[in-house]
């Protein structure tokens, strides 16, 4: 009893809240040159690299500059079997000229002067980091690109895919193609954007009358109806996806990624009982604000070249739309011939929106509670 | 901004990778290079031991328990969080868990404790507690995270079943600490002094953190020579104590002796909170040039280059104390005192305001130290300002 209750005093009367310098961080600084292989900079904190693969041979405490040259091969080992460089898809083998100090706010580094075997004006230049990431949950990886006039920086966390970065001198029109696809590959992968933009379009070939869900008569109000309800959206998440990027409103992305849930659940229970008292449009432009916050939380881990900014916007905004108009061009002509079916009113209409909103009510807990119950 | 964010970070980077010069090769074999933590080097056996054994078995409670707590204990000692982060990876498994067996769930509740996340932390050490109702710890540590909250019936209500489950000191223990900032210092101070004894016999650890909790109370209360005995009392008991250091500096600072405050902290200036004081005491004697704020000014920079933020408490004073800024210090006072709010985060943000000439922007800190009948003559001489402007 007595032991139990020193440890608790122990731990209660130090400091709450004391935050020394920072934890801790690996840079890279990588560059380009003309006709040169690119070179990477890479500088490891001698703590971190105490912990990974053992530096104090003597174990007094002190790491010395002999102790750390006896440890080279060890330490460029382990940590370039915890980098993969590729360029295009090519893997990029690095190789190390010489190994250096340098000092920063928290001690000292080991600065790994390295040759990447590959061009600097590669195109996608991907970047697969995980050292620390099984030792520290707080590691960052600080990656500052240069090439030329161009540069840009990015901070590598646990549990990111892996950063690409577009390296050397692209022309505008490469980069404007690259964030299109971005754009549309976003809607691919973006299963929640997909799943709200379905659950506003099945009931567009449908009207609620007399408490039940009919089937417009013509073509015109059902092409006019979707034409209504994606322009909204588009024009929604255009405003926001702008405003987040230039940096004038900032929302936490857990509460965006929370309500771009709840956007899918509420619409997709309202297309089992309408209860809302509001037009479809007027739905998709509402929550597509929200998927606009969304959409810009990708572009911007995406990496904006500082000299790009206006294109890139335009770009991946452009890929976004492309990426939609696919999906309904593909769902719009099925929606319109099977609307008059009982399997579109109860398996599509009932059935569909059902799976949504269960599926969104489980992102919804996880994204707002911080959980995992499906975990995709 | 976002848009100049890439500029921004882009220079942040220049400057942090340039900071102490180029990279360098050192001219003998002989040189130190760095020196790690006492703890580190003390517990090397053990650490790489159990390091081994959660390789091996990263599912291992146990083995992941023991590591966490050794790394805790090395944030501790060295203020180096890099240590909250290892010890968050050791837990990893169970870090997303809505119900990890018990000590990890208090040990996860600590860690986001140490990372501002006070909302979860409460969660988990109320839900430890309901586990395991009988532990002191985990019901001092919820009481801690409400005052420092500034949520004070909360912290009280959370003292109270200790009553049951101990003696009423550690009740005491638990209540002090809030007493001080509503309206029952001196009640305190006279409860510390009535178990001195006590604790001098059952619980010597809890000495010295009373003496400096009679400090601190003995500052508010204006007793200013006391103050001065109750510190040294405290830092001849606990030498090392870094949060004792750094509120002696305050206290000294206050007092108009910036070289005796500059003395105390000097050796620790590896802490950011230390270094900061240092900074200010050097700017007081008007050392030239001032080196220390230099060295903060980078730290602030290295943490925004992880996409952080550095701690609201720190970089208000900064801004007004040693950049001269007291729009941008007031900006961050009231952000840092919406998270927390101890009495240097009030105070943070009333000297910022008052600087600012903007009383309008401290009304919500009188109004909380008028509703918690907080006794301090440094907050009131500042009220008093404000009003006055």
């Amino acid at each position: 009893m007595r032991l139990r209750f020193l440890a608790a005093i122990f731990l209660l009367v130090l400091p709450a809240l004391a935050n020394a310098h920072k934890p801790s961080d690996s840079y890279l600084t990588l560059t380009g040159t003309e006709q040169q292989p690119l070179q990477l900079l890479w500088e490891v904190s001698l703590k971190d690299l105490e912990l990974l693969v053992g530096v104090d041979a003597d174990r007094d405490g002190k790491i010395t500059w002999g102790e750390l040259q006896a440890r080279r091969t060890a330490v460029v080992d382990y940590t370039l079997a915890h980098l993969k460089i590729h360029a295009n898809g090519k893997t990029c083998p690095a190789t190390l000229n010489q190994m250096l100090v340098n000092r920063h706010s928290d001690g000292a580094y080991a600065v790994l002067d390295l040759t990447v075997g590959c061009a600097s004006n590669v195109g996608k230049l991907t970047l697969d980091y995980s050292l620390l990431f099984d030792r520290d949950a707080t590691h960052r990886g600080l990656v500052v690109y240069r090439n030329g006039g161009s540069s840009s920086t990015h901070v590598i966390k646990p549990g990111q895919a892996p950063l690409v970065i577009r390296a050397g001198e692209r022309s505008a029109w490469a980069t404007l193609v690259d964030f299109i696809v971005e754009g549309v590959w976003h809607i691919w992968i973006g299963f929640d954007h997909i799943l709200f933009l379905l659950t506003l379009l099945f009931p567009a070939v449908m009207v609620w009358q007399s408490r039940k869900w009919q089937p417009v008569t013509g073509f015109r109000p059902a092409f006019f109806g979707i034409l209504k309800i994606v322009t909204a959206f588009t024009l929604a998440h255009s405003i926001t996806l702008w405003l987040a990027v230039m940096g004038y409103v900032n929302l936490p992305s857990r509460l965006v990624e929370s309500l771009i849930a709840l956007s899918i659940l509420v619409t997709a229970l309202n297309n089992l009982r309408p209860v809302l008292p509001l037009s479809l449009w007027v739905v998709a432009f509402a929550f597509g604000l929200i998927h606009g916050f969304g959409f810009a939380s990708v572009l911007m881990d995406l990496g904006l070249a500082d000299t790009s900014l206006a294109l890139s916007l335009f770009g991946f905004n452009a890929g976004v739309e492309l990426g939609q108009l696919a999906v309904v061009a593909l769902i719009f002509p099925m929606a319109y011939m099977l609307r008059e079916t009982a399997f579109y009113r109860w398996v599509v209409l009932r059935g569909g929106s059902l799976v949504a909103a269960v599926l969104a009510a489980i992102w919804f807990y996880e994204r707002a509670f911080n959980r995992v119950v499906i975990g995709f | 901004m976002h848009l100049k964010k890439p500029f921004y970070l882009l220079i942040l980077f220049s400057i942090s990778v340039a900071a102490f010069g180029e990279p360098y090769i050192p001219d003998s074999n002989e040189e130190v290079l760095e020196v790690l933590p006492r703890g580190l080097v003390a517990g090397q056996g053990e650490l790489s031991v159990l390091r081994q054994r959660l390789q091996e078995q990263s599912q291992d409670a146990d083995t992941a328990i023991a590591l966490a707590k050794q790394y805790l204990q090395l944030a501790n000692s060295t203020g180096d969080p890099r240590y909250w982060g290892y010890a968050q990876a050791a837990l990893s498994p169970w870090w997303k868990q809505s119900n990890p067996p018990g000590e990890i769930l208090y040990l996860r509740a600590k860690l986001q404790e140490k990372q501002h996340a006070f909302d979860d932390a409460i969660e988990g050490y109320k839900s430890f507690s309901e586990k395991r109702p009988r532990n002191l710890q985990a019901r001092l540590d919820l009481a801690n995270v409400y005052r420092v909250q500034g949520r004070y019936v909360e912290a009280l209500a959370a003292c109270a079943p200790l009553q049951k489950i101990a003696s009423s000191r550690i009740l005491d223990v638990c209540r002090n600490p809030v007493r001080m900032v509503t309206g029952e210092a001196e009640k305190a101070y006279k409860s510390i002094q009535e178990m001195a004894r006590w604790a001098s016999l059952s619980a010597p650890a809890l000495e010295a953190s009373n003496k400096v909790l009679m400090g601190e109370i003995a500052t508010a209360l204006g007793w200013t020579e006391q103050a001065d005995k109750d510190f040294r009392a405290a830092l001849s008991l606990a030498p090392y104590d870094l949060y004792l250091r750094r509120v002696y500096a305050d206290y000294l600072l206050d007092q108009n002796q910036p070289q005796a405050a500059l003395d105390v902290l000097k050796d620790y200036t590896q802490d950011n909170g230390a270094l900061l004081r240092v900074a200010i005491a050097a700017d007081q004697i008007k050392q030239q040039p001032n080196e220390y704020v230099d060295e903060l000014q980078r730290r602030f920079d290295e943490i925004r280059l992880r996409g952080e933020s550095p701690h609201g408490r720190y970089e208000a004073r900064f801004e007004l104390e040693l950049r001269h800024n007291p729009e941008k210090a007031l900006q961050l006072a009231r952000a840092n005192w919406a998270r927390q709010k101890e009495t240097r985060d009030t105070r943070n943000l009333l000297a910022a305001a008052l600087a600012a000439k903007n009383p309008k922007a401290a009304q919500p800190a009188i109004a909380f130290l008028r509703r918690n009948k907080t006794e301090d003559v440094t907050l009131l001489r500042l009220v008093k300002a404000l009003q006055a402007l």
